[in-house]
């Protein structure tokens, strides 16, 4: 799930049973979003065990990963089904995420030229698979 | 004060009709006080006249407060829902969905316990399977204290504290309590018993206690 970006060559995988539960989660989190008619109270409880598990034992959850949550309920925002995606209005390259099951709202940017720091291949370190 | 330099005898006529309407009002309460009430003494009709003619005063009221408590109401419904802290119970689903969940959860196990099992491993896979999640796994209460909770099959929804949520073949969410319950977890290799009592944890506080050797709940077996 996180990716490694340290400096140090000598970096071992120390909690690789976490890594595969988080991952477990996230997955059946989408899973329960694919039913009819979907189950939101579900998807909500696997992110929110996945939020406190990497808090319990200090993990960082990728940007990617965090993007698609809600900040306020850890809900799975899926546009058209838990969220609703419009630009902001007055500005230029700005785009409000509003989630509609705790009513809040979240902006981000999208410039056309923009690569996220954790995307550079510059800062990447190593990229270990867990097999 | 340009009327009264110019035409002083109209600003004294508008002065006259306002002290006669005020007097005339109390020459009204009078009349028809003597009217209902014939026979009454002099001293007991000036108390009454005394109260009837008193005009109060109308203070401001204290009305912001209510107004604003109402405020607070309306902006905490405009905000939203509140999120509850535990998992909510789980309606209109089926057996039949959550098979793709199942075949994840196979998937995961597979993953985690090491591939040639023996037996001097046993520490090893006692280990790792107290840290693991048992979402959409299998489960079988064997023994419980409730003797209709005996038998109860079906896959794992939710998970907290203290109970378990299970979705059975018939279609029904059935919540089972952890303390004083054996369970049993379906595997293809393995037979792995649980008991409930030394579960009581939510899921993300189980990765981090460090399990002693406790014996088990003899009153059980």
């Amino acid at each position: 799930m996180g990716k490694n970006t340290r400096k140090n060559k000598h970096f071992q995988v120390q909690k690789k049973d976490v890594f595969q539960r988080l991952n477990f989660l996230f997955q059946a989190a989408h899973l329960a979003l694919k039913n009819d008619p979907p189950q939101k109270e579900l998807a909500r409880h696997y992110a929110q065990t996945m939020k406190s598990l990497a808090q319990k034992n200090c993990l960082r959850l990728s940007p990617h990963v965090k993007r698609n949550l809600c900040k306020k309920c850890m809900m799975i925002l899926m546009p058209g089904i838990t969220s609703k995606v419009r630009p902001k209005s007055g500005k230029k390259h700005e785009l409000v995420v509003h989630c509609t099951e705790c009513n809040t709202t979240r902006t981000s940017y999208c410039y056309p030229d923009y690569v996220l720091w954790h995307d550079k291949p510059e800062n990447i370190a190593e990229i270990i698979t867990l097999s | 004060m340009y009327i009264l330099q110019e035409r002083p005898f109209l600003s004294l006529y508008i002065l006259d009709i306002v002290f006669i309407m005020a007097k005339e009002q109390e020459r009204f309460v009078e009349s028809l006080v003597n009217k209902t009430i014939p026979n009454f003494s002099d001293k007991k009709k000036d108390k009454l006249l005394k109260q009837l003619n008193v005009k109060p005063i109308m203070l401001k009221s204290e009305s912001n407060s209510t107004f604003l408590k109402q405020k607070k109401k309306s902006k905490r419904k405009r905000l939203g829902k509140v999120i509850p802290s535990r998992p909510a119970t789980i309606k209109n689903c089926k057996y039949k969905d959550f098979g793709s969940l199942r075949e994840l959860w196979m998937g995961y196990i597979k993953e985690l316990l090491p591939h040639n099992v023996g037996k001097n491993d046993e520490k090893v896979i006692q280990d790792l399977l107290l840290k693991a999640d048992y979402h959409g796994a299998n489960i079988k209460v064997v023994q419980a204290k409730c003797k209709d909770q005996e038998g109860i099959f079906g896959t794992v929804l939710t998970e907290s504290k203290n109970i378990f949520q299970l979705i059975t073949m018939d279609d029904k969410v059935v919540k089972i309590p952890k303390t004083n319950t054996i369970f049993e977890v379906q595997h293809p290799d393995l037979q792995i018993t649980m008991f409930g009592d030394q579960f009581c944890l939510r899921p993300a506080h189980r990765l981090t206690k460090k399990f002693k050797n406790y014996i088990p709940a003899m009153h059980l077996v």
